[in-house]
């Protein structure tokens, strides 16, 4: 659950605070759009700007990304072997590797 | 009435009793922000609804509360069925015979009943009314002899609407009788009421109070008549036929639909019955309130061109005084159809029309007003005097208007308003400057930019003439339109 061990906000809270983010569809809470909507980055082209509106949307979501600086966060895919891509999030130096 | 943010704002004061917490709450953390943002979304959604159920009572604005109305009401839910004139045509050569009852199929296969009996000659046509309805026989077995017992009234399954009923058991008819009232014990009646699922039940009387209560185990006998209303639109001229063929000279008839007599009518809508929820009572009109007959014919006919029922004060002062107009009602009517006597303004009233030359409308009105108050004596027709109002319109408009369109438009916006088949003809119209004015400064846009002038100018109209049927038409309008010379306020062309 929630437990905040010292006064301030930590990398540790940013992340557990992505995590939230991400296990959440939007809309998934009743009278707000809060959550990632990751799914409608699937089957569309890389330059249409999708993963730049969701990683905005996180922004705005978890108003803490707005106190980090520019390029802490950032989204992109990584393709294994033999016919995997996985998407990833990074985070302030943290990856987070989204499943499903 | 609460809103989310008020909700939040208690949230926001009360969130200092916990700092840890608080700290996450500054940061607008997720998982704390947003679960108790969504707990006070739901809260004002509750809010909302309570709010409209405190003034549920007054306001009435759930459907489910304005149909318990209706249903208190006594309004049930049905529909008036289409009348048509079907002019058959026999081509063989013996008489063919269509009697009342006959079913009809129109073009779009909804079915048709015969009104009125016809005997076709050889080579001649003959009219026939056919109402659009259909009659389904259902038995009902009496489960216990209760007081008041219902019998509920199955829907049709072709989305009809209920629009006739009649109740038989072995012993004979029941008679409809609204409410019981004038109902002694031991009469055979029935009373018809909806619920607020609409679903619309039968009910019989109780033993030694009014009407008689059906015994255990009778078969009681339902013949319903469904409706398509205002669905069963058949185009002028479209074939009609004959459901079945029971004799060789059926096969000689062609049924074509010649002329609507009444237009179908759907059941009562929601907004409709909103907006009766909102007075205290609706009477149910089976006699006349406050002595206005005119409207109980306008209730009953809605679709009459023009109609107006008088009583002999008005009378005497059209025709003079006249021993033969007490206890009597006058009327003078044009109907849809178009089929009664009418005649042009020569200066005069009318006189009356004899009983032979009433038409099939005008002989239902006058049973429709019998049946409500018989005191009087039967109605007596006048035939409707047509007086196009004379009216001279000069208009001077900005010389980049053409003057053939403007002429038109004036005519177009007053014909609507005030011509023949407008709403405000249907009675005693006397179209005033003022009206002109404000109509045609509202409806045509010249009139409202730059200078321009407007003289309007009507003509007298006859008082003391009930039977005057004013309206504007296009040969009584007389309209000038004069350019002058003046800059449109606009730029460019």
């Amino acid at each position: 659950m929630i437990v905040c061990m010292t006064a301030a906000i930590t990398g540790q809270d940013v992340d557990r605070m992505t995590r939230h983010w991400l296990k959440r569809p939007a809309g998934s809470y009743y009278g707000c759009g809060y959550g990632n909507d990751l799914k409608s980055v699937l089957f569309t082209p890389f330059l249409d700007g999708r993963a730049d509106d969701q990683i905005t949307k996180l922004k705005e979501d978890v108003p803490v990304h707005s106190m980090l600086p520019d390029g802490a966060v950032s989204l992109y895919s990584v393709n294994t072997p033999p016919d995997r891509t996985d998407i990833v999030l990074e985070v302030a130096g943290r990856m987070i590797a989204l499943e499903g | 009435m609460q809103t989310k943010q008020d909700y939040l704002q208690l949230a926001d004061n009360l969130i200092g009793n916990y700092p840890q917490l608080g700290v996450l709450w500054r940061a607008r953390d997720p998982a704390l922000l947003w679960m108790v943002e969504s707990i006070a979304a739901m809260l004002a959604s509750h809010s909302a609804q309570t709010e409209v159920s405190v003034m549920e009572a007054f306001e009435k604005v759930r459907d489910s509360t304005v149909l318990a109305d209706a249903a208190m009401r006594g309004i049930v839910p049905s529909a008036t069925p289409a009348k048509w004139l079907v002019a058959a045509s026999n081509t063989g050569n013996t008489t063919a015979r269509i009697e009342v009852g006959r079913m009809l199929l129109d073009a779009d296969g909804l079915p048709w009943v015969a009104s009125s009996v016809a005997e076709i000659p050889p080579g001649d046509s003959v009219d026939i009314e056919a109402s659009q309805y259909r009659v389904v026989a259902f038995t009902h077995k009496v489960s216990e002899s209760s007081p008041l017992y219902p019998v509920p009234i199955p829907e049709s399954d072709d989305g009809s609407f209920l629009s006739g009923l009649s109740v038989s058991d072995d012993a004979g008819a029941f008679e409809y009788r609204e409410r019981y009232t004038n109902t002694l014990p031991g009469d055979r009646v029935f009373h018809i009421e909806a619920n607020d699922r609409k679903q619309i039940y039968v009910r019989f009387g109780v033993d030694n109070v009014a009407g008689v209560q059906p015994q255990k185990g009778e078969t009681i006998t339902l013949n319903v008549g469904y409706s398509h209303g205002a669905g069963a639109a058949p185009k002028q001229g479209s074939p009609f036929s004959l459901a079945y063929i029971s004799s060789p000279t059926d096969v000689q008839l062609i049924l074509t639909a010649k002329q609507v007599v009444a237009l179908g009518q759907n059941p009562i809508g929601m907004d409709v019955l909103r907006d009766i929820a909102r007075f205290p009572s609706v009477y149910d009109h089976n006699a006349v309130y406050l002595g206005e007959f005119d409207f109980l014919v306008r209730r009953k006919f809605p679709t009459l061109k023009f109609v107006n029922v008088w009583n002999e004060r008005t009378e005497e002062l059209a025709r003079g005084a006249s021993t033969e107009n007490i206890n009597q009602l006058f009327c003078a009517v044009v109907s849809e159809s178009g089929l009664e006597l009418t005649q042009d303004y020569s200066g005069s009233g009318a006189t009356v029309i004899a009983d032979e030359q009433l038409t099939d409308l005008q002989l239902e009105i006058r049973s429709a007003i019998e049946a409500t108050d018989d005191s009087y004596k039967p109605l007596r027709f006048y035939p409707v005097i047509r007086f196009p109002v004379p009216v001279t319109i000069t208009a001077r408009v900005a010389t980049n208007y053409v003057d053939g369109d403007a002429v038109e438009q004036i005519i177009d916006v007053l014909l609507k308003r005030f011509g023949e088949t407008s709403a405000a003809s249907r009675r005693r119209m006397m179209p005033s400057h003022q009206d002109i004015y404000s109509t045609l400064t509202a409806g045509i846009p010249f009139f409202r930019s730059g200078k321009t002038e407007l003289i309007v100018q009507v003509g007298d109209i006859p008082r003391n003439i009930p039977e005057l049927w004013t309206y504007l038409s296009r040969e009584s309008m007389y309209v000038t339109v004069e350019r002058m010379n003046a800059t449109s306020p606009s730029w460019g062309y």
